[in-house]
């Protein structure tokens, strides 16, 4: 279990030690507001960073009182955390003063002003009075350019969200997004049910990366009561976690493939993919969304046939990966869409705080798997995937790499599966226990923060979706001489996941496709 | 001698009936290059004619946006008259290969309106990458025609094709055909050229705002235009002398333009979309390859 510090400071000294963390090579995570009212208190604020070198995970505790609901912003040390402060005023009314944009970023335009949803005193089901004719704050438009919107409904957007282009000719001098359409207050309505309910909710927090959501979750409540679960259990989650890993990158190869009109790469992209979602049926029950997870374990057993279908799908998986990837590597015209396109350098990748194969697309040498070690990573060598010119070919090459080194895991953990129990009956689980959790998902990194609550339920959960930092790095992404036919793929570069970011249930149109036809298939 | 009147309706029936057949058959063989199954070849059929019974939806007013269509679908058409498909070119004449150009040329032109009167920022982008590609397309598909037509020694198809077969290849000529064929791609909107429409990117660029009969009209002539096309490039480089049975020759077109339509697809199925900047500078390539192609032609190769 990784080392964590969580430090008191008062709200003068914050910026200070933030300061202190960046220069010490910290890298900031995620902020999480609670509302301690209830319990006599005013309201905490917490900043999450890590330290890769280390291994040690530090919370900055910052308690706000109720009156004076301010504190300064970090975002002048660290720009990653500028979404995070915008969010802790929107959920709970918490202003980071000396922020450049507090512009909603999660509730809707038509939110009452002075309600902020994450307070204890506004219910879960609580429905605002309707309004008319709101509109979202919008940048104005630069001087001599013109707009060309790129949502809320798009093509290539498979959700909605909406990035505004300000154009010149063909070439993009600058994007405003505005996003958070998907918001369904899942963490909010996570306060009414009980810790063998949450990892179903959590799970379906997205369409593609469900089971990371669940496993973090798991992970996050395990560590708060301060249990290990079976040894079985967390092999069998590292399992299904790359399974998961490797549909994941191959969907998204098809997507981008199909972003730049090469429909042909598309489609085989997602016929390699589809033998995983059957494996995954057959250990699971179910093609995405497992229902595997709970805090304690796992609650189904590999069985040998299933082991046996998964070693011979990854064989053919292998093979067809491996030929569909030289392909794509000898494909000129692809490079030439691809290369010196959407480059994010080592530095901003660092400022922006950015995780996952975009970060090491850009040289950053950070995997949650090896620094801060889970299930059974802890045994597993994960071997990393580092390039170093940032472009949209480098974060495509570190994706392939990813899916080949996923193959080879989910083989060493079959080989070394332990015998044992799956599940820990964690009994009564007691209030006001903290627990933090981080898992590396396919898009970058997922981090769970819970609060233990009375009556078996959670008193505050917070997400960090994979998408989250990526996402508010596209502007960065935009470098000049960046065309509008660039910006699609831009934007699909980073392997978004907007209702994950946003946490919805249900995430990507083909998952929920999928899942209707199965269950039409399964209804006589 | 088959009478003008009798090919007119010959070229006109061939060119509209037979081209969403064509196109049927070329998106079948996507289909299976993607590994999917495709839908059946006379889907496109279906598809104009779900569009024409659909209510049109009009953003704008402007006279331009109602008549970009019909300069389309008549450009298309009275483009394949001038071709020969398989007989002589219904109005056939001196120079006709020229006003084939310019005809299609025209039906291109009137993409480019429907893009400008649209008022939607996606279709204006689409009309100014439609206007940018034609500029740089139209020499490489003229200097490729001038090529043949010098060693034929006439602008008219119908001498060309009777020309080109006794007297067989010549460097110029490989050089030409390797030439129009790379114009034809983005002459008949093809990846990787399909910059203009750009589904991901532009949703449809120029007929973004079309809907109903009026769509109907630009995706039929779309297909008008690669049997058109096809059936140039058949003319210029693969035609069957006249004194051959002429049954034959009737017979024969349909499956050279279907060979030359399979060849596109295959190109298509097989490139990612260009940009508009790589690919200007690709036809660049192409133009200069295509004056080479001339120049070897002039002295007499």
């Amino acid at each position: 279990m990784m080392e964590h510090i969580q430090k008191t400071v008062l709200r003068e000294q914050l910026t200070g030690e933030v300061s202190r963390l960046v220069a010490g090579g910290a890298r900031f995570v995620m902020t999480v507001g609670t509302d301690l009212r209830p319990q006599g208190q005013g309201f905490e604020v917490r900043h999450f960073f890590t330290h890769k070198e280390t291994g040690v995970a530090t919370t900055l505790v910052v308690p706000v009182p109720e009156a004076d609901p301010n504190l300064p912003t970090i975002s002048g040390v660290t720009p990653a955390a500028l979404w995070a402060e915008r969010e802790l005023y929107d959920m709970l009314g918490i202003k980071a003063e000396g922020h450049p944009d507090l512009r909603r970023l999660v509730v809707s335009d038509d939110w009452p002003d002075d309600v902020f949803p994450l307070r204890k005193d506004v219910p879960h089901n609580y429905r605002p009075p309707r309004a008319e004719n709101t509109r979202p704050a919008l940048k104005p438009v630069p001087d001599g350019s013109t707009i060309v919107p790129i949502g809320p409904f798009f093509p290539t957007l498979e959700e909605p969200a909406y990035f505004r282009l300000f154009v010149e000719g063909e070439t993009v001098v600058g994007v405003d997004y505005r996003g958070f359409y998907s918001h369904r207050g899942i963490e909010k309505l996570s306060e009414t049910l009980h810790y063998d309910q949450v990892p179903f909710l959590s799970e379906r927090i997205c369409g593609i990366c469900g089971f990371v959501h669940s496993t973090c979750f798991s992970q996050a409540v395990e560590q708060a009561i301060g249990v290990e679960v079976p040894v079985r259990a967390q092999y069998i989650r590292t399992v299904m976690l790359e399974l998961e890993r490797i549909h994941s990158h191959l969907l998204w190869l098809g997507l981008a493939a199909h972003v730049v009109g090469f429909d042909t790469a598309f489609m085989q992209a997602w016929r390699v993919r589809e033998p995983v979602m059957w494996a995954a049926e057959a250990l699971t029950g179910n093609r995405k969304t497992y229902g595997m997870n709970l805090p304690g374990g796992v609650r189904r057993d590999l069985t040998a046939e299933g082991i046996k279908n998964v070693r011979e799908v990854l064989n053919t998986v292998e093979k067809e990966t491996l030929s569909l990837v030289r392909a794509l590597e000898r494909d000129s015209s692809l490079r030439m869409r691809l290369q010196g396109v959407g480059v994010l350098t080592h530095q901003q990748a660092l400022d922006w705080a950015v995780i996952g194969p975009v970060a090491r697309a850009s040289g950053v040498r950070e995997d949650i798997r090896i620094h801060f070690p889970y299930a059974a990573y802890r045994d597993l060598e994960v071997k990393m995937a580092v390039r170093e010119a940032g472009d949209i070919w480098a974060r495509l090459e570190v994706r392939e790499e990813e899916t080949l080194e996923a193959i080879r895991l989910i083989r060493a953990a079959l080989d070394n599966l332990p015998a044992g129990p799956t599940m820990l009956d964690l009994g009564e689980i007691p209030a006001g226990k903290v627990g933090v959790a981080m898992v590396e998902a396919p898009r970058g990194q997922c981090y769970n923060h819970v609060v233990t609550g009375e009556g078996g339920r959670p008193y505050r959960w917070r997400v960090l979706a994979p998408t989250y930092m990526q996402l508010q790095a596209v502007p960065q992404m935009v470098t000049p001489g960046t065309t509008i036919a660039d910006f699609p793929i831009i934007a699909a570069s980073i392997d978004p996941c907007f209702s994950c970011t946003e946490r919805l249930e249900i995430v990507r149109r083909e998952g929920k496709v999928d899942d209707a036809v199965t269950q039409r298939r399964g209804q006589p | 001698m088959i009478s003008t009147t009798g090919l007119i309706l010959y070229n006109l029936a061939f060119a509209l009936l037979a081209a969403p057949l064509f196109a049927g058959i070329t998106r079948r063989l996507r289909a299976r290059l993607h590994s999917r199954q495709g839908p059946p070849v006379l889907q496109p059929y279906h598809d104009i004619l779900k569009l024409l019974g659909k209510t049109e939806c009009r953003v704008t007013g402007d006279w331009a946006f109602r008549l970009a269509p019909m300069v389309v679908m008549a450009g298309a058409a009275a483009a394949a008259l001038m071709v020969p498909m398989g007989a002589r070119a219904p109005l056939s004449f001196g120079g006709d290969g020229l006003v084939l150009i310019y005809l299609l040329t025209f039906s291109a032109i009137g993409t480019v309106l429907a893009g400008l009167s649209s008022h939607s920022p996606y279709a204006g982008v689409g009309a100014s990458r439609e206007i940018t590609l034609l500029l740089v397309v139209e020499p490489v598909m003229a200097a490729s025609f001038f090529t043949v037509a010098l060693r034929a020694g006439t602008l008219g198809l119908g001498q060309i094709a009777g020309h080109l077969a006794g007297a067989g290849f010549a460097p110029s000529l490989i050089i030409a055909s390797f030439a129009s064929f790379l114009a034809m791609q983005a002459e008949s909107a093809k990846l990787p050229f399909d910059i203009a429409e750009a589904e991901t990117e532009l949703m449809g660029g120029p007929f973004v705002e079309y809907s109903g009969t009026p769509l109907a009209a630009f995706q039929w002539a779309l297909m008008v235009r690669h049997v058109v096309l096809a059936s140039f490039f058949v003319a210029l480089f693969a035609g069957t002398p006249s004194l051959n049975s002429p049954v034959m020759a009737l017979l024969l077109h349909p499956v050279k333009v279907l060979i030359v339509l399979v060849l596109m697809e295959v190109v298509a199925a097989l490139s990612p979309r260009l940009r508009i900047g790589q690919a200007i500078r690709f036809y660049e390539g192409a133009g200069i390859l295509a004056l080479a192609g001339l120049m070897f032609a002039i002295f007499g190769a």
